[in-house]
């Protein structure tokens, strides 16, 4: 039997006499269990051990229940408290932010002066060593030269000329030489211009500032595409209200009207009373609050008189 | 090899370590019980279902704890279950066969008055371990049966050290006083 120290000290307490219990109890104790039991047992231990082990881990699908059904609940909930439609100013700056990078895409589909500078920054050093070679140089002077007649193309001179202060301190001397390749590339490839090629929103500055011949038409066709995403974004929120009146539309009277008053405390006046003029129509004989009583005849026009 | 390891090759798919950890706890377990639910049949019941908790529960065992702690807390608990289910009718248990727990082995050559004087002895000694409160006489069964030390005893029990040392104190000293009232112990030791 195993001891411990205190074990020990509690041994020594009467230990002759404790040993003499112990002995004699242990030539008295001499029952077995039924060779029944036993065999049933050892039968039972064998089928499980070939069982393969499965842990019955139950903690881990049990968390993972867990976890959904909060996070269920949870975003249930939010989702009741939260207004399912963005503000109108919102969704107007959403659309004004919308309008302002497409409009000069849409102006500008014959540049390619961006393209040729990305040209000349992916180009591989093969390119460099071509240069190099041909050690020409370009200014800036020789600009209006390089000009493509008729095809309003800007070349990298341009560029170079109007608004690349910054390349030219980057690059250094090498800025210049690297020009006249680049013009090759870009006369050769027409496709430079695409309309699929995507901007930098410094390009789109670049181009925005340089005074070109084409800037007026440009600002006009800005001005249209403004225009028309501010009408899209108009005809959106109609919609939006309308699809709101009909979601309200669906909820008990009593929930109804403290939309309504939720609208009328954001000041959303338009909104409050498309949806009250809805719920008139389908309850007309529906005790309003007070608060939308004074709405409602603020919101009626005036009598002729 | 440890019980502890046994278990765990048991846990394994060993069967055969299985059948070594029965082997080394199979009577000392059944005596635990026997004597404390006090009849045969249900103590082979509760046996039974001891092991049958060892078995199916060899997926979750940890060697955290001697095995035997493990096993007597299983047994300690399968005792208790059984006497919510049915509650002791009488306060002497003895076996149901109260002459095989008698049948005391002694030397070949001993005279019938000494395998009398024998008998007599084991019998006073199973008369006053089954009328000691069932805390005293668990602990010494724990003690005896199972090997357990003093803070093993108090953890089956559910107790702190010091009552666990406390009522095997106390079983320990009726029992010495009931061999000795009954004039048995000097008569055998002489």
């Amino acid at each position: 039997m195993p001891t411990l120290p205190e074990d020990r000290e509690f041994d020594e307490e009467n230990a002759e006499e404790n040993a003499e219990v112990s002995r004699r109890y242990r030539e008295t104790a001499r029952e077995e269990p039924s060779v029944r039991v036993e065999a049933a047992i050892l039968e039972a231990a064998r089928r499980e051990a070939g069982r393969p082990l499965v842990a019955r881990n139950w903690r881990v699908p049990a968390s993972v229940a867990a976890v959904l059904v909060i996070g269920v609940s949870l975003s249930l909930l939010t989702r009741e408290g939260v207004d399912p439609l963005p503000p109108l100013d919102q969704s107007r700056r959403q659309a004004a932010e919308v309008a302002r990078p497409a409009a000069p895409s849409l102006a500008m589909k014959g540049e390619p002066a961006p393209k040729a500078r990305l040209d000349l920054q992916s180009r591989p050093s093969r390119d460099r060593s071509d240069r190099d070679d041909g050690k020409a140089e370009v200014r800036p002077g020789d600009g209006p030269a390089n000009q493509s007649a008729g095809t309003g193309q800007v070349t990298e001179p341009e560029v170079a000329a109007s608004a690349s202060p910054q390349v030219r301190q980057s690059d250094g001397p090498a800025a210049t030489a690297e020009a006249p390749s680049v013009q090759q590339s870009a006369s050769k490839k027409p496709s430079a211009s695409a309309p699929g090629l995507e901007r930098s929103a410094g390009d789109r500055a670049l181009a925005q500032s340089s005074v070109r011949p084409g800037a007026i038409e440009e600002k006009q066709a800005l001005a249209d595409a403004e225009e028309e995403e501010r009408a899209r974004a108009k005809s959106l929120r109609k919609e939006e209200s309308a699809a709101a009146v009909q979601l309200d539309a669906g909820q008990p009277p009593e929930r109804w009207l403290r939309s309504i008053e939720d609208l009328i405390r954001s000041r959303k006046q338009a909104d409050a009373r498309a949806q009250l003029a809805e719920f008139r129509k389908r309850y007309p004989d529906y005790r309003l609050p007070d608060t939308l009583q004074a709405f409602e005849r603020e919101a009626a026009p005036d009598p002729p008189k | 090899m440890p019980d502890e390891d046994l278990m765990l090759r048991y846990r394994g798919g060993d069967a055969r370590a299985f059948e070594e950890l029965y082997a080394r706890h199979r009577g000392g377990l059944f005596r635990y019980v026997l004597r404390q639910v006090g009849f045969r049949s249900a103590a082979d019941e509760v046996f039974q279902e001891v092991w049958m908790r060892i078995v199916s529960s060899r997926a979750r065992y940890r060697a955290e704890a001697r095995f035997a702690t493990f096993l007597y807390s299983i047994a300690h608990n399968c005792v208790m279950d059984h006497f919510r289910r049915k509650p002791p009718l009488q306060l002497i248990s003895f076996d149901d066969k109260p002459d095989e727990a008698l049948q005391v082995p002694g030397p070949a050559a001993e005279q019938p008055e000494r395998q009398a004087q024998r008998r007599q002895t084991a019998r006073h000694l199973l008369r006053a371990l089954a009328l000691l409160p069932d805390e005293q006489r668990n602990a010494f069964l724990l003690h005896e049966e199972g090997g357990l030390t003093l803070d093993e005893i108090a953890v089956v029990m559910g107790v702190g050290r010091e009552t666990a040392k406390s009522r095997l104190r106390y079983a320990l000293a009726k029992l010495r006083e009931e061999l000795t009232g009954s004039g048995i112990e000097h008569a055998d030791v002489a």
